[in-house]
This record gives C-alpha cells, sequence and structure tokens, in this order.
C-alpha cells in the first residue's frame, strides 16, 4: 500500500519520460542482455549440426585461462595509452602554436584539423598502400632515393604504426579542445605573468597548462573511449598482425566472431571488454579529477 | 471522382514501383573484386537489357567476401540471391541447406535451353568438387590451378633457362639470381598477407609437396612434423632473400600488381592470373612464360579452385537468379566477353569448349598449361600420406576459415620475424587440436 501511494506521489508529468527511457533501455540494454546470454552458449554458426548448447561460464574459462586473451589486453593497454599521451603532448605544442594571430592562421588551423574527418578506413587504406607500401608507397619512394632498403612499417612494427595512425587522426581531436582552453585564459592573467617576468617556457608550463586543465581532463577522457574501441584502422592495415601483434580486445572480438564463427566465446570476450573498458574509464578518471584538483589548488 | 482518382494516385505512388517491378526483380549479387568479376560486372548491362532483371552488385575483397557471405546465410539474414562460393564452401554450404540444389532448376530448362548451356561441356573434376552427395549446388564462373609465371627476356638476359616442372630448389636458386633490389626487381612475389584464401592458399601446396599434412588420418594434428618444420623454413627464405619487401602485407592483388608491373621476375598463383598479364594494360604482356606448380616430394601440386556462383537457399528470386547464373557461365558469355574484352581474358577453366576454341587457343598461349594443371590437380589426395580430408590449398571441413586466418597469422609473425619457428608451429599445433577437439573429429 505504501509503494502504491509512493508511486502515486510522483507527478503524473514525470510519465512523459517513459517512451525516451524506452527506447534507451531498447538500444542499450537489449543488446548487452543478448550478449550476456550468448556468452553462456557454445554455438558455431558454421557448425549448425552441433546445435546451441548452455555450457555455463565455459567461455570465460577459456578467455581467461588463454595467454593469447593477456596479450591482446597488453597491446590494447599500449594502444591506448601511448596514443593518448601522443595526442596529449602533441595537441598541448600544435593548440599552443595555433594560439596566436598570424597571417593564415585559419588556413593553418583548418589544414591541422583536417586528418579528424577523414574516415578510419580511408586513413587506413591511404596511409598503408600509398605511404607505408615498400613497393608502391612513398616509403619505397625514398627508400630508393636514399639507396637503402624500405622499412616494413607494417610488418616488422605493427602496433607501433598503428599508434602512429591513431595519433595522427586524433591529434586533431586534442587540438580543437585545448586551443578552446587557451583561448579562453584571461589576458589579465598572463600580463601579471609577463609583468613578474616569468619566462615563455615558466609561463606555459605553470600558467597556462594548470588553466587548461579541465579541458586536459575532457580531452583525455573522450579520448580514452574513442581510441580504446579503436577497430578500423587495424582492420584495413594490419588485420591485427602478424600473429596477433596489433590485435586489441575489439579486433579480437571480431575475429573471434567472424573468422572462427564463434558467437558464445565473442559475445564473452565482448562483454569482458566492457567490463575492463569501465573499470579503466572510472580508475582514469578518477586520476585526472585528483590531478585537475591538484592543478587547480 | 476526383477524390476517387487522388486515391488511385496515392496508391500508384505508394505501391507503384514495386507492383510494376513484379515479376522482373532486382538481383543482389555477392562477388570477389578479380578481374574477371569486374569484367562480368561491366557487361551484366547486357543481362538486364535481355531479361529485365536488374542486378544489384556488391564486390568485396575476398576475405570480406566470405565474412558477409557467411554472417548472410549463418545467421540467416537472407540479403544476397546470387553469392559467389568456392569448391572449399560448396560442399558444406549445401549440408548446412544455405544453398539451392541446382538439379531442379536444370531439370526445368526446355530442350533447346539445355542444348544451348551445354552442362556437360563443365570440366568435370571442377563440377565434380561443386557437387555434394550427386546435386550440383554452384556453377563455376572461372575455374583455376596454381602455376609459376616467369619474365621470358629476364630470364634470357640471365641465362637462365625454366624447366617445365621446376623444383623449389630450382624456383629458389633462380630467383635468388634474379633479385636486384636496386633496381626493384625481386626474384618472386609470393603472397604474405595472412588470410586462409591469401598466403595459406599458396603455402598449403608447399605444404603437401613438403610432404606435410594438418591432419593424419585419425584426425591428430601434424604442424610438430619435420616436413611441416621444412615448408615453414623454406617459404620464409625464399620470401627474404628472394621476395617483395613487406610481404606481410602482399596479397593476390599486389602480386598481381608487382607481376605485371615488371617489378618480379617470377610468380607463383593462380592460372587465372594469366589472362591479366596478357591483357592490353599489362606491362609485361608477350613477355610471360608458364611452369608447373613447383615440386619437392610429390608432384602435382598445383591447387583447384573455382570462384562459382550459388543462390541462396533464402532467396526470393531463384528462377531469376538462375537465369542470372546460367547466362554468366554460358558458352554465350564467353563469347561476349572473347570479342569485346579479348580472348585471352575470357573466363578460363570451366568450359572444355572454351580449350577447343581455336581463337582462345590462339590467343590464350596458357590454355594447355591452364588445363593440363586443372586435370592433374589432386583434388582428392593432396598429401603424400593419407589425410581424412579433401582440398590441395585447404582442408575441407567448415572451421578451416578459422583455423586456416589463425594458421596464416602465424605463418606471417614467423615470416616478420615477431615470432619464432617453434612458437608459430606450436601456436597452429595448439589451434589445430582446439579445432579437431570442438569440431568432434578428433576421437
Amino acid at each position: 500500500m505504501k509503494a502504491f501511494e509512493r508511486i502515486a506521489a510522483v507527478p503524473k508529468a514525470n510519465a512523459l519520460i517513459l517512451p525516451a527511457a524506452a527506447i534507451v533501455a531498447l538500444v542499450t540494454q537489449v543488446p548487452l542482455v543478448v550478449t550476456l546470454v550468448l556468452s553462456v552458449v557454445k554455438w558455431i554458426v558454421v557448425r549448425p549440426d552441433l546445435g546451441i548448447n548452455f555450457i555455463g561460464l565455459s567461455n570465460y574459462f577459456q578467455i581467461f585461462t588463454s595467454r593469447e586473451f593477456y596479450s591482446v589486453v597488453l597491446n590494447t593497454i599500449a594502444l591506448t595509452f601511448v596514443s593518448i599521451a601522443c595526442c596529449t603532448i602533441l595537441g598541448i605544442a600544435f593548440a599552443h602554436m595555433l594560439n596566436r594571430r598570424f597571417p593564415g592562421v585559419n588556413l593553418a588551423r583548418t589544414i591541422m584539423i583536417a586528418p579528424f574527418f577523414v574516415m578510419d578506413a580511408v586513413a587506413g587504406i591511404v596511409w598503408k598502400t600509398l605511404m607505408l607500401h615498400p613497393s608502391f608507397g612513398i616509403n619505397g619512394l625514398v627508400a630508393s632515393w636514399l639507396g637503402v632498403a624500405p622499412v616494413d612499417f607494417l610488418g616488422q612494427h605493427p602496433l607501433l604504426t598503428v599508434v602512429m595512425l591513431v595519433v595522427w587522426q586524433w591529434t586533431p581531436f586534442f587540438v580543437l579542445i585545448l586551443l578552446a582552453g587557451f583561448e579562453s585564459i584571461s589576458e589579465e592573467l598572463l600580463d601579471s605573468a609577463r609583468v613578474d617576468g616569468a619566462s615563455a617556457f615558466r609561463t606555459l608550463f605553470q600558467i597556462k597548462i594548470p588553466a587548461i586543465a579541465a579541458h586536459i581532463e575532457v580531452a583525455v577522457m573522450l579520448g580514452l573511449i574513442f581510441i580504446l574501441k579503436t577497430f578500423g584502422v587495424i582492420y584495413v592495415t594490419t588485420a591485427g598482425g602478424p600473429g596477433i601483434s596489433s590485435t586489441n580486445l575489439p579486433y579480437i572480438v571480431y575475429r573471434t566472431g567472424f573468422y572462427r564463427w564463434d558467437v558464445g566465446r565473442a559475445a564473452a570476450m565482448a562483454i569482458v571488454t566492457v567490463i575492463l573498458t569501465l573499470v579503466t574509464i572510472t580508475a582514469l578518471f578518477g586520476f585526472v579529477r585528483r590531478k585537475t584538483r591538484e592543478a587547480e589548488a | 471522382m476526383k477524390k476517387t482518382l487522388i486515391l488511385v494516385a496515392l496508391v500508384l505512388v505508394v505501391l507503384g514501383p514495386p507492383a510494376l517491378a513484379q515479376g522482373k526483380p532486382t538481383l543482389t549479387i555477392a562477388t570477389v573484386n578479380n578481374p574477371d568479376m569486374v569484367i562480368m560486372q561491366k557487361y551484366s548491362a547486357k543481362f538486364t537489357e535481355q531479361t529485365g532483371i536488374a542486378l544489384d552488385f556488391v564486390v568485396l575483397p575476398e576475405n570480406e567476401l566470405r565474412q558477409k557471405v557467411t554472417e548472410d546465410v549463418g545467421l540467416g539474414a537472407g540479403k544476397y540471391d546470387v553469392v559467389t562460393i568456392g569448391t572449399y564452401d560448396t560442399p558444406f554450404w549445401a549440408a548446412n541447406k544455405w544453398i539451392s540444389s541446382l538439379e531442379p532448376m536444370f531439370k526445368g530448362m526446355s530442350a533447346a535451353q539445355a542444348k544451348a548451356y551445354d552442362r556437360d561441356d563443365i570440366l568435370p573434376p571442377i563440377r565434380s568438387a561443386l557437387s555434394a552427395n550427386g546435386e550440383q549446388f554452384a556453377i563455376p564462373f572461372y575455374g583455376e590451378s596454381s602455376m609459376l609465371f616467369y619474365r621470358k627476356d629476364l630470364f634470357a638476359a640471365a641465362g637462365i633457362k625454366m624447366p617445365s616442372a621446376p623444383t623449389w630448389d630450382q624456383v629458389y636458386d633462380m630467383a635468388k639470381k634474379l633479385t636486384k633490389p636496386s633496381a626493384g626487381q625481386y626474384g618472386i612475389a609470393l603472397r604474405g598477407l595472412p588470410g586462409w584464401g591469401q598466403n595459406m592458399a599458396v603455402f598449403d601446396t608447399l605444404i603437401n609437396t613438403f610432404g606435410a599434412c594438418w591432419f593424419d588420418m585419425n584426425w591428430n594434428p601434424q604442424f610438430t612434423s619435420p616436413e611441416m618444420k621444412q615448408a615453414w623454413e623454406f617459404y620464409k627464405k625464399i620470401i627474404t632473400d628472394a621476395g617483395e619487401p613487406g610481404a606481410t602485407t602482399a596479397g593476390y592483388t599486389e602480386c598481381l600488381a608487382l607481376m605485371s608491373s615488371g617489378k618480379a621476375a617470377m610468380w607463383y598463383d593462380a592460372t587465372v592470373s594469366a589472362g591479366t598479364l596478357q591483357g592490353a594494360d599489362s606491362k609485361v604482356k608477350g613477355k610471360i612464360g608458364y611452369a608447373l606448380a613447383p615440386t619437392v616430394k610429390k608432384g602435382n601440386a598445383g591447387w583447384l579452385w573455382a570462384w562459382s556462383l550459388a543462390i541462396e537457399a533464402s532467396s526470393k528470386n531463384k528462377d531469376a537468379a538462375f537465369q542470372f547464373l546460367t547466362w554468366a557461365t554460358s558458352k554465350d558469355y564467353i563469347k561476349l566477353i572473347g570479342e569485346n574484352v579479348g580472348w585471352a581474358q575470357v573466363p578460363p577453366g570451366t568450359r572444355v569448349s572454351t580449350y577447343e576454341n581455336p581463337k582462345y587457343k590462339a590467343a590464350a598461349d596458357f590454355a594447355t598449361m591452364t588445363l593440363n594443371a586443372i586435370k592433374n590437380a589432386n583434388y582428392d589426395k593432396p598429401t603424400v600420406d593419407p589425410v581424412p580430408y579433401k582440398g590441395v590449398q585447404y582442408v575441407s571441413i567448415p572451421e578451416f576459415q578459422g583455423l586456416g586466418e589463425e594458421v596464416a597469422q602465424e605463418l606471417a609473425a614467423y615470416i616478420a620475424g615477431s615470432k619464432s619457428l617453434d612458437d608459430a608451429l606450436a601456436a597452429s599445433q595448439a589451434a589445430a587440436l582446439r579445432v579437431a577437439k570442438e569440431g568432434g573429429y578428433l576421437k
């Protein structure tokens, strides 16, 4: 009876939220529940004769006892954190350079952010064939001019090359956010620093960067969310290889689901990936928030 | 009256196009981006002109095509009417009831249609590989084996003579002599791009001829055998010493580009490539010689493959799809391409009559070599020792897509130097063992 009274006490206008809540639940929670259900079955698509069987937590057990999985987790961590570190440093450097008035500044800013608007797959194919290919790309051309053997970027340094492409693509995003931060610093603050005789170097590190700490936080958080799920660049350049040397968590889920056609294992990997991603984001968010407060204090 | 007219007009606007199109459906065709398929797509307007049936092509690279079409049939999406599949897929797709038997449709042909199509003209080994339990499930668009292409001009300049049936050791020696990195010339182009239809297609023929195999008769994986180790070592050695740089990014298309642009002295790959190498836009037209697939212990090392057209079981346009299949694989289509594109570019390896055609024989100096390679391919007994599977460049089990992909990645890792041979072989052995157990093969 009390519960009924509580429901009756809720303003009727709140019911208007129900359609939106239902749509959000449908597009976010239903796929999650379906993936959870699939993660406890054995279902090989190319073997319909074996059927779909409930196997409990076996898929999870196999994932956590596989060395391949831990290598992939390490690849994901390396790819994500090295990319974010590079994007942040380059983002601060470029944003600082572009935060001044000079002839053609708008053109320079437009050119700077252009890579961010190129689709993953297109960027990957262009880099793979026209730039890095040892026989057909600029790589081969430069090597022949210099009289040396071309570097096999995708074969010898696959993860590093993927990091390079991710940094090329995502640095402009960091620049956009950090440039807004630099532009928001009050002139009075900078004038005070100049009057006090602070060098340009000291002004940057002790005035400007602490002043844009909140912008850095936003750029890092959004960058983390997007770079953790890098897929297109890997798919078209290295296909996760050679071996699993450039395979990250989203790609291993795809490989398990669409090469092995093992739907159950792929679903279990997807669930583990979601959990690891949430834990990482929450931990990093806490860390960045702490550092931001320290900088602001 | 006015209201009625408006209502009729509205109904026509809403229902008009599908209603008008009834009986003249649009077929959705998934196909691979190989040169012969691209030509088919270009000339498919003729089919629409003749029949009124519109065609919507989805053209994808080999690896993506396999995923898309397997996803489509396996998960019951039913997006495509006609799919391009190979000799590997056909038997188990038929067993899974993912594609329709063509027998009732062939029986439904009139006597004149059947005579014009001449089904018995299709090469028996290819037709057999596309059948299950005596029923044909796919029609070959082009068939192929594998052979060695070489530059006659470069060989003559270097004073080297290519044997008609070379061994892999001879190929290695010749490739080493013809490697001139400073001139941008590689001794041999070989696929290194990971993928069961990419590097594994070529490498599987080496596994077989070196005397190795994937599984023994009891489905025990055989990646630890000395012969397997030798095959892996040799493939890395020849690619490293005399192959193209960045081999792990070179698939069929890249190797074809290397050969046709004059950067490679030899290329071991699909016989079907001969037509492209002799095409008008090839820099090496008229300079190509042919030799049988190189061997070590086992002869007849060439593979057998046919990119073929099949009708998805879920297609609602089966009659129209069958019309398209019989048009694209007919003698008339071969004549159409021969007269408009060139006789050297007609789809090879499918019909006996193609190899009896004087115009084809005159234009295609590779015709006899291709026919012999296809006829000699050991599809049923691909290895030195007996094995429980068929298929030369694959193992005829549904799980091979995943297993082949894993081993292909291990091979690429070994070639790139990021993994030792023992580690790569151990990982391949473990993957094969898992498949044998999970698939219920290993008792």
